[in-house]
């Protein structure tokens, strides 16, 4: 139910994304030294993604039955597909893994998803208080 | 549960790197290790190289040995002619490791030790907050 809220549905999604995130960082991380890895991470979060399911999609009318409805399945934070092509570091053993920068993106995934609690924490608040009852 | 599989992975990580140790500190013990007997071959360097498996139960893509090989570069020459496992011209078969290249490899498998380890503290401390969550609400 509190999922039909925007503001909670966006939280969540936020907060799956930086699940998400560690998992690939921390993959990247374990794979340091690993020959001819490349680092990889998932798109970012835009706010489209967030409020997608509270915009109705602009779908084509049917006007006769014969015709057909495509629909296009919903795809989970894909993961950046090399469409430009990063510089990276590659090192003698062909690993182009760049240690701090991947220290540096699990700290930011981790204070966003800081930040995503904290507002959970304060909008439940609010919500409590409107509804007259609780701390 | 993606928490849970970033942890798996980043120990996996960490295992891997006190392997890699294992094998560098049996490098440098044994950087000076000659035949044991006459015409014999002395200690010959141990490389380790790791590869990316996905793990069937868990999902999580784990970090494993691929295989711990052996450095076919050149035994090391020391002219040692009182030596008696020395051959005819005096020389001595060494092993071929390099003592400084271990100890810098060293210092790269603690420095990837201590980011794997950074990464499963950020990740205790990002589900002990959602478990904050639940009792504060």
């Amino acid at each position: 139910m509190l999922k039909d809220i925007t503001l909670f549905h966006m939280i969540q999604k936020k907060v799956d994304w930086s699940h998400q995130r560690m998992s690939v960082l921390a993959t990247n991380i374990a794979n340091a030294d690993t020959p001819y890895y490349r680092p990889k991470d998932l798109k970012k979060l835009g706010f489209e993604d967030l409020v997608a399911p509270f915009r109705p999609p602009l779908k084509a009318q049917r006007t006769s039955a014969t015709h057909m409805v495509g629909t296009k399945p919903e795809i989970n934070f894909r993961e950046r597909t090399g469409s430009k092509r990063k510089h990276y570091e590659i090192s003698p053993d062909g690993n182009a893994i760049n240690v701090e920068d991947q220290l540096m993106k699990v700290n930011k995934t981790s204070s966003q998803y800081r930040m995503a609690t904290a507002l959970y924490q304060k909008n439940l608040q609010m919500l409590r208080k409107s509804l007259g009852g609780g701390k | 549960m993606d928490l849970h599989k970033a942890s798996r992975t980043a120990a996996s990580g960490m295992q891997v790197q006190v392997r890699r140790m294992r094998v560098l500190s049996e490098n440098i013990a044994n950087s000076d290790s000659v035949a044991s007997r006459a015409g014999g071959v002395p200690y010959r360097r141990q490389i380790i190289s790791f590869k990316t498996e996905l793990d069937r139960e868990t999902n999580a893509n784990l970090v494993q040995v691929r295989r711990i090989g052996k450095d076919w570069s050149d035994f090391r020459k020391d002219y040692d002619p009182g030596h008696p496992y020395a051959d005819k011209d005096g020389y001595l078969l060494k092993p071929n490791v390099n003592p400084l290249l271990e100890m810098v490899d060293m210092q790269q498998a603690q420095r990837t030790y201590r980011a794997n380890l950074n990464v499963i503290e950020t990740v205790r401390s990002m589900v002990s907050q959602g478990i904050r969550l639940l009792t504060t609400g």
